[in-house]
């Protein structure tokens, strides 16, 4: 039972399942798992309520995603998929020191993966940016459950696709935009969604203060492509259009360049963009107009909501609106907060807000009944089918924003967007720009 | 949702947009500047470039090309490394020159070129190509005959439909998934395109073939929702299996199958299904919005079992229908803590007046959950006009009630408001209740205002290492005019063209030492915050004749306050005769939050008789020193006289702190004697640093002096100082 994706405000409101009918409904019905600490079992669960999980490219911050999940009794980690072996083998030698024996499996090549392990119940997904939402959609329709890394799409076509798919297979999924999870965010957005700040005028997003919005498109010179059983170069660009391989794309170079990543914008913006679009009330809605900025990274671009809101982009060199990186901000008529990472509280107006902070976030477990822990509100949600809180609604169109004010720099002129029919407004060239044709095999 | 919601949503989202959106235009396209592009990029494609600077030039084709430049890319298609690259741009090119090369291409390509181009094909669901890759239904490539399935069905209609349905059977194994997939895509073709028992056969088709799990699963759903009201039973049916899966994957339909009579159907079943499944029933025909569902929420929430009523409370949460007011209230004052908050939370941001009065009305009830329910409600909603009643309650006989009371108040109240709460203050029993509320009105009210605003030293260009230049006296004009500055070349001058400036400024507020760092077109603003001078003076009003408990708290409260009026009341109760006040007003004036109290805190100091208020005294002077609204001289000045008077280590840690934020050549002097103090050096070197560092241009033969006996193990400020002492030499006058 998974999201059901209709522009409906009603779409997302299942959350009390999570903490109640879970626990109670019978093994026929739809959570076949039933929560060890509910039936304070102090942390052991039976391997018949365990959830199988895998993962597909857990390399640099999929190790976190893959330790974050380790952590939780209620997890078997049982197979790794990478088209690097070495990458393999290190997720293997964690697993199986965690677990002390040597079962965890390896496979090099998705589909074979997916097919073979019938047994998986949900995936970790953390392969560069490029693979998020391919591997995702491959996952789903194979009935895997799936935690991806963001930034999940590239292109907004790629958004639409996981939405679909994810409606359409009946599958839990949530994008790894673990600030939605924290309590500082959390204070921010709830003070700014049920009206404590006034009447919110105004968001910020961060972006990241490095790279630009235009990114490179020159390709790095040929090298010698390694055997494939050591690293599959083929696999690894996968529905991206072909180029030589150069062994600094693997090694992170990827970053920056135009066919794998989402630029200064979508880095942080995956992130921030789903911060403040929570906040303002448009977590099932993306920007209706881009105005054009004249430097390199969107830091300043306005962009407008249909409810009047304005999310501002900003880099914040000067760190006038946060001291920590990934930050949000909200102003209203009667006050301002912000959180950002390393803040031991938001930073706020007026410190009188600050003494609602235990009631807000009380409040919002209550209501939505999600966890503080972002992985373990995935793995909540496997098991009661309950929405999770980075849904691919909530996904898709915050990276619809990142997509459009991508475009909105690349074509260098405002634009406005109608986020019903997904499509820009009078403007043909931006539209072309909203989908890309994957190399074969792979295709939406 | 049923369609005509689903339009009115898209209109008012289309209006909203037209309407926020007004000003700003979407740009042009220049139309000659694209084709001017398409050229430059055809002739790229046309010449010896590298491989790269083609892929480039396809990419961008698929912005600008047109049907001039399809000829050119179709080559492409053929080239291992390149079509790739030249498929996205044949994909979007609006024109159907690009379907006839790429139908072209199918009889000359073999493998994943072949399979790409047919992905495309499919994409741009080119009926004419429907022949063609019929004819690759039986590659012997599996891949290739998978593709070929996928891409039918996305293009779709009755030929492919007839041709693609023997196959789910007789199509080897390998291409049946994709055959199934086809099917489906066919299908939905079929209905949107307004054939339903057309779209009905093929997904029947698909469920009965039994390819996979998954493929049956989703056929099943679309073969509900095709049947339209028809598809009922098999909704139901699917709903009543024990296959976890099945049961989902109606729920899904559940909600999409528009109809009243599908709404009816899954009310009807509720009543025959567990309590558990009735929530998961509920939630969604919440999705449905229909206007049934709400009756049968109300109900759930009145009499269900706890983690149905849950359930029952978020479908009301989220339908947020007046009516409902009266359950959700008596639901909220309920002993089980979850569903009264949900409750609660569910009322909260419910419209309406009738709402209020309903919550305002639970005050009167004896038990104390209710009256504590409405309280809180009262202060979310923001209820100003419960305000008398909430004054009331203040002398409930139940303090717990008592004191919510007071808390709501603190969070409504404005200064026509503060006497009644003062009376109420007068009255309480437990005077720390009134004491929060009255200072948490003080907090709230606090607004900006001008202050003394000194400009220290502020430099604006191209920061940190371009041009720039001292706009200190320029900076300190503008503030002297308006608190608020707008940074830009008009007000500053522009010391570095065509540069993006910034402001760095350092400064004094009040005496209160601060920086900034602007960037240029920003607004840069010097305020400080007082509460309103009518709150001092209501607070201050009934301070002779209060009781004593009152005057205690009030004393607190006036601290919150500030200001020279709520100073001269608590100066005026450090004489009283109640010891007890006394030594509060005592302990108040030590702690001010301003500088304001200097001298009172000075004079405690020197007459204080018991050893307690000498070192409070003490401590209030060192905090306050420093923020004194007065030159570095006459700081030094106050903080001479408080040396003397210090007895301990720790008030001299204090004044070495102190001593440390005042940038003179004197105040280096007088830190010096204590970098070989043993207990003290730690201060003592932190302070000579910071000193130093600010002095160095003008006093370096100081800084060198003083810097040579720091000796501290601290590595980071050991080195801090190994550096002054090296630039210090430099630059100090040779002997």
């Amino acid at each position: 039972m998974h999201a059901s994706p209709l522009p409906s405000p009603l779409s997302f409101n299942r959350r009390q399942f999570l903490k109640t009918t879970a626990a109670v409904v019978g093994a026929a019905v739809a959570p076949n798992f039933i929560p060890a600490k509910a039936l304070g079992k102090d942390g052991f669960v039976a391997p018949s309520e365990r959830i199988v999980l895998g993962g597909i490219g857990l390399r640099n911050r999929g190790g976190h995603d893959l330790n974050w999940a380790l952590r939780e009794a209620d997890v078997q980690f049982v197979a790794i998929c990478d088209l690097w072996r070495e990458s393999r083998e290190r997720v293997k030698k964690t697993v199986d020191t965690k677990y002390g024996n040597n079962d965890c499996k390896m496979y090099p090549e998705m589909r074979e993966f997916l097919a073979t392990r019938t047994d998986l119940d949900a995936v970790l997904i953390a392969t560069g940016d490029r693979w998020h939402a391919m591997a995702a959609t491959v996952a789903m329709r194979a009935g895997k459950d799936v935690y991806s890394e963001k930034p999940s799409s590239m292109t907004v076509a790629e958004g639409r696709m996981v939405v679909e798919t994810a409606k359409r297979y009946n599958r839990v999924y949530q994008t790894g935009t673990q600030r939605l999870s924290e309590p500082n965010h959390i204070f921010c957005i709830e003070m700014a969604r049920t009206g404590g700040l006034g009447k919110i005028h105004t968001a910020y997003a961060h972006i990241a203060p490095w790279d630009a919005a235009a990114m490179k498109t020159e390709w790095m010179p040929a090298q010698p492509e390694p055997p494939k059983e050591e690293l599959d170069w083929d696999a690894w660009l996968g529905p991206c259009p072909w180029r030589p391989y150069n062994t600094a794309y693997v090694h992170g170079a990827w970053r920056g360049n135009y066919d794998f990543h989402t630029s200064c914008i979508g880095e942080w913006g995956a992130h921030t963009f789903a911060q403040a679009q929570a906040g303002i009330g448009a977590s099932e809605s993306s920007a209706v107009a881009y105005e054009y900025v004249n430097n390199e990274s969107g830091d300043g671009m306005v962009t407008h909501f249909a409810n009047g809101v304005k999310m501002i982009l900003a880099r914040d060199l000067n760190k006038r609106y946060w001291h920590g990186s990934c930050g949000e901000r909200f102003d209203g008529t009667e006050g301002w907060a912000a959180a950002a990472d390393g803040y031991s509280r938001p930073d706020v107006s007026s410190p009188l807000l600050l003494t609602q902070m235990k009631r807000v976030i009380g409040e919002y477990a209550a209501r939505t009944g999600r966890s503080l822990d972002h992985m373990r509100n995935f793995l909540d949600c496997v098991k009661s089918r309950d929405i999770t809180v980075a849904n691919p609604m909530v996904m898709h169109h915050s990276m619809t924003t990142v997509h459009c004010a991508n475009i909105c720099m690349w074509l260098k002129r405002d634009m406005k967007f109608d986020p019903a029919k997904e499509r820009f407004i009078g403007d043909d060239e931006a539209n072309r720009l909203l989908s890309r044709a994957m190399r074969a095999p792979w295709h939406a | 949702m049923n369609l005509s919601f689903q339009f009115l949503l898209r209109s008012a989202a289309l209006i909203a947009l037209l309407a926020i959106t007004g000003p700003l235009q979407a740009a042009p396209i220049d139309a000659a500047k694209s084709a001017e592009k398409q050229r430059e990029l055809i002739a790229v494609l046309k010449s010896d470039a590298p491989p790269a600077d083609k892929a480039l030039a396809c990419k961008k084709l698929a912005i600008y090309g047109t049907s001039e430049a399809v000829s050119v890319l179709a080559p492409f298609l053929a080239d291992e490394h390149l079509a790739s690259w030249a498929r996205i741009a044949l994909q979007n090119i609006p024109d159907s020159a690009a379907d006839d090369a790429l139908r072209e291409a199918m009889g000359k390509l073999h493998g994943k070129l072949l399979i790409g181009v047919i992905n495309t094909l499919g994409v741009r669901r080119d009926a004419n190509a429907v022949g063609p890759i019929f004819g690759k239904l039986n590659d012997a490539d599996a891949d290739v005959a998978s593709a070929a399935a996928a891409a039918l069905g996305r293009i779709g209609g009755a030929t492919v439909a007839k041709t693609l349905q023997p196959l789910l059977a007789a199509a080897p194994a390998a291409v049946r998934p994709a055959v199934a997939e086809g099917c489906i895509l066919c299908g939905e073709q079929s209905l949107a395109d307004g054939k339903a028992a057309d779209a009905v056969k093929m997904f029947d088709a698909v469920r009965s073939a039994n390819i996979s799990k998954q493929k049956t699963l989703e056929a099943t759903r679309d073969a509900i929702l095709a049947r339209g009201d028809s598809g009922v039973p098999l909704l139901l049916e699917q709903l009543r299996s024990n296959d976890r899966d099945c049961f989902n994957i109606a729920l899904h339909a559940a909600r999409d199958l528009p109809g009243r009579e599908v709404t009816q159907a899954l009310l009807a079943e509720m009543n025959r299904v567990t309590p558990e499944r009735q929530s998961y029933l509920l939630l969604a025909l919440a999705d449905r919005r229909d206007a049934e569902t709400f009756d049968a929420a109300l109900k759930m929430a009145q009499s269900a079992p706890a983690p149905q009523q849950l359930i029952a409370i978020s479908v009301l949460d989220i339908l947020s229908d007046p009516k409902s007011a009266p359950v959700l209230l008596s639901v909220a004052a309920s002993d089980d803590v979850k569903v009264a908050l949900a409750a609660r939370l569910a009322v909260a941001k419910m419209p309406g007046a009738e709402v209020d009065a309903a919550i305002v009305a639970m005050l009167k009830q004896p038990a104390e959950n209710p009256r504590r329910a409405a309280i809180e409600l009262i202060a979310q909603r923001r209820v100003m006009s419960a305000i008398p009643e909430l004054l009331k309650v203040t002398e409930d006989s139940n303090p717990a009630v008592s004191a919510a009371s007071f808390k709501a108040l603190g969070e409504l109240a404005g200064v026509p408001e503060v006497p009644a709460l003062l009376g109420a203050l007068m009255k309480a029993k437990d005077t720390e209740a009134a004491e929060n509320a009255l200072s948490a009105v003080c907090a709230r009210l606090n607004r900006p205002v001008a202050g003394n605003v000194v400009i220290q030293k502020a430099v604006y260009g191209d920061l940190p290492n371009g041009a720039s230049a001292d706009v200190t006296a320029k900076l300190n004009e503008l503030v002297k005019a308006s608190p608020t500055v707008q940074i830009s070349n008009k007000t500053l001058g522009d010391p570095a063209g065509g540069r993006v400036k910034r402001l760095r400024v350092e400064y004094t507020l009040n005496g209160v030492p601060g920086k900034k760092m602007v960037r240029e077109n920003d607004t840069i603003e010097f305020t400080a915050t007082a509460v309103p001078p009518e709150l001092v003076d209501a607070l201050c009003a009934p301070m002779a004749q209060a009781p004593a408990p009152a005057k205690l708290a009030l004393l607190h409260v006036l601290r919150s306050a500030g200001g020279p009026k709520a100073l001269a009341a608590v100066r005026a109760a450090s004489s009283d005769a109640n010891a007890e006040i006394k030594e509060t007003a005592l302990r108040t004036l030590c702690d001010w939050q301003t500088a304001d109290a200097l001298p009172d805190v000075m004079q405690i100091a020197k007459t204080a008789t018991d050893k307690k208020f000498k070192v409070l005294a003490l401590r209030g002077q060192l905090r306050m020193i420093p923020i004194q609204d007065v030159s570095d001289d006459q700081k030094l000045v106050s903080l001479k006289e408080s040396m003397a008077l210090i007895e301990r280590d720790e008030e001299r840690r204090l004044a070495l702190v102190a001593l440390g934020g005042i940038p003179t050549a004197e105040s280096l002097a007088m830190v010096a004697p204590y970098l070989s103090a043993g207990n003290l050096k730690g201060e003592a070197s932190i302070a000579a640093v910071a000193i130093s560092a600010k002095i160095i241009g003008r006093c370096p033969a100081q800084v060198a002096a003083a810097m040579e006996q720091v000796t501290i193990s601290d590595p980071k400020l050991a080195q801090q100082a190994k550096r002054l002492l090296a630039q210090a030499k430099k630059s100090a006058p040779k002997k």
